[in-house]
């Protein structure tokens, strides 16, 4: 088959991106992932379920907002924060609260704040307060959501079919059991539960790292296919700006910690609703951290609650942006 | 074949990957390779995972005779080998990566170098007034490229000498092209070109990506640079020669911070 030089450059072209990016995330990704499952398995091998439920207040809506801000002591970014808020969870914390230290602990974590405090010093706007404000509402409101959904539904452990049922709840773990009862983890001496503790973690790491590489291999993939100048031809709007905003953060996979300079590359001199949609969903979700909830959660609940979080984002910043603008 | 056997067949398989995981990290430290994946922040994290998958392959083979709770099927390791490949590939290739990412064997000492004395080099370029030449050094890549953005028409017929990778595409104005180098925020997947905009007769003799040396006056030129069909004004080098170099220890990648 013949193929033109020009089609043969930009097949290299999208090969080379394909690569680089594949590349890149899976080796800035990887050791967060490995500190993540490190931590999870360290939670399980030496804090005790009491413990854990003891540190959250019983009423569920106190229990979110101290979830919310737990990211500030564990400095983590999106792909660490998986395996923490499925041990949460697995520690017997409710499912809201779960979900408020998955969204948030990323848009918490200092590095994030600094580093778009950063990438946007002198430029007139706030931007790191209106990402970590904006970030924060929006957490609390889909937590608190899911924690409506809960009541509704009644106990937990019986609302299998309800929509956000399946999220890093109990009823999603019967493929992994946890590997030791904790009666007898806790029983067992230091030596042994570290040895218990590197066991976790090798476990969780690769099943996990399988569909970590996935989502970065697909994200990859979309990042080759699209360039991401095509988006800015679509701005004028602000319901369209924001919901390209979105759909690049999704799309493109950034890490938390650096997504504020290409957020500011992309859209700051163009749309100010890309740009907050942008910096408050990337730390939130994206496509590589939806595939590794893929390994909880059954696709159709997925499906629902990345839909739910992008919602709540979108109608949050196309709402609050003229505001934001002009502070 | 008895159901022990299987057994630590699976711990090995297990400890082999944490194994290739910590030797590859290990050999893309020592060739300097990590410096074209991510950012020299991210170096420690990454060097600091081959350690933990080190001791995680260790605690593998210390129980390679227990059964494991939890067996893994093949498919849990072949998307590391995946990512191995697929890594080796583009650290090993100039050819497929975006742009001259087939930095030599020294770049990572020059670029560490970089980022300890840029600090001082960029406030020095911020205040000092523009010099009669304008040199695009590796440590002032940066700034320098701002200060020209920022305000163009303050820095035109200043004289620029610039190194970088020569890329023409065909969205580019008519005898135009792009003396640019790759800059990456945090990772290669964040990667963008950054350079100026030249101008000069018989441009499409040079292939993209070749390493070039261009001199010229600086102008100005309306011009759709973000895409979103606005145009701005953005500098322009009207080139006086321009010409292959060897590429030798400079960087094509800058780190702004």
């Amino acid at each position: 088959m013949y193929v033109t030089p020009d089609v043969e450059a930009r097949i290299r072209g999208a090969m080379g991106i394909f690569i680089s990016t594949l590349s890149g995330l899976a080796f800035e990704t990887i050791p967060f992932l490995l500190l993540g499952t490190l931590l999870s398995a360290a939670i399980q091998s030496f804090v005790p379920d009491r413990a854990i439920r003891r540190a959250f207040p019983k009423n569920h809506y106190l229990s979110i907002l101290v979830a919310l801000g737990l990211g500030v002591l564990m400095p983590i970014c999106e792909c660490a924060t998986v395996p923490l808020a499925k041990r949460l969870r697995e520690k017997g914390l409710p499912l809201s609260t779960a979900v408020a230290f998955l969204l948030a602990a990323p848009l918490v974590n200092p590095m994030t704040i600094a580093s778009t405090y950063v990438a946007f010093n002198g430029t007139g706007h706030a931007v790191f307060l209106q990402r970590l404000g904006l970030g924060l509402v929006a957490s609390f409101t889909v937590a608190a959501v899911v924690e409506l959904f809960s009541r509704r539904f009644g106990a937990l452990e019986e609302v299998a079919a309800s929509p956000l049922a399946g999220l890093i709840g109990v009823q999603s773990f019967p493929a992994t059991p946890l590997l030791f009862p904790e009666t007898k983890a806790q029983a067992a001496g230091l030596g042994t539960r570290i040895i218990d503790m590197f066991e976790h973690a090798s476990y969780d790491f690769l099943d996990m790292a399988r569909y970590l590489i996935a989502g970065i291999s697909i994200a990859a993939l979309a990042r080759a296919c699209i360039p991401a100048s095509a988006l800015s031809k679509y701005l004028g709007a602000p319901a369209i700006a924001t919901g390209a905003g979105l759909g690049s953060a999704y799309v493109l996979s950034l890490c938390s910690s650096a997504d504020a300079f290409v957020g500011r590359s992309l859209f700051a001199p163009i749309s100010y609703n890309a740009l907050l949609g942008f910096l408050v969903l990337g730390p939130m979700l994206d496509l590589k951290n939806t595939i590794l909830l893929a390994r909880f959660v059954k696709p159709q609940l997925l499906f629902r609650f990345v839909i739910l979080v992008a919602l709540v984002v979108g109608i949050l910043v196309f709402a609050v942006t003229p505001l934001m603008e002009a502070l | 074949m008895s159901d022990n056997h299987d057994i630590s067949a699976v711990r090995l398989a297990r400890s082999l990957t944490f194994l290739a995981l910590s030797f590859f990290i290990s050999w893309l430290a020592q060739n300097g390779k990590l410096s074209t994946l991510v950012h020299p922040r991210m170096n420690l994290w990454i060097e600091g995972a081959g350690v933990l998958f080190l001791v995680l392959a260790f605690v593998q083979m210390l129980r390679l005779s227990q059964r494991p709770r939890r067996s893994d099927p093949i498919s849990f390791f072949v998307p590391i080998i995946f990512v191995v490949a697929i890594t080796f590939i583009f650290v090993t290739s100039g050819t497929l990566a975006p742009a001259d990412l087939a930095a030599n064997d020294d770049s990572l000492a020059v670029e560490n170098a970089i980022i300890t004395k840029r600090n001082n080099a960029a406030a020095k370029a911020s205040i000092e007034p523009l010099p009669a030449t304008i040199q695009f050094d590796d440590d002032r890549y940066w700034t320098i490229y701002n200060r020209l953005y920022d305000d163009p028409v303050a820095a035109s017929g200043h004289k620029v000498v610039i190194q970088g990778f020569f890329r023409h595409t065909k969205s580019m104005p008519q005898g135009t092209a792009l003396i640019a180098r790759n800059l990456m925020w945090c990772c290669s997947a964040d990667m963008s070109e950054i350079g100026l905009v030249a101008k000069g007769p018989d441009l499409e003799r040079l292939k993209n990506s070749t390493w070039v040396e261009a001199s010229g006056r600086l102008s100005t030129i309306s011009y759709d640079f973000s895409g979103s069909g606005k145009k701005s004004e953005i500098p322009l080098l009207v080139l006086d020669s321009l010409k292959p170099v060897d590429k030798g220890a400079t960087s094509g990648v800058i780190f702004p911070f």
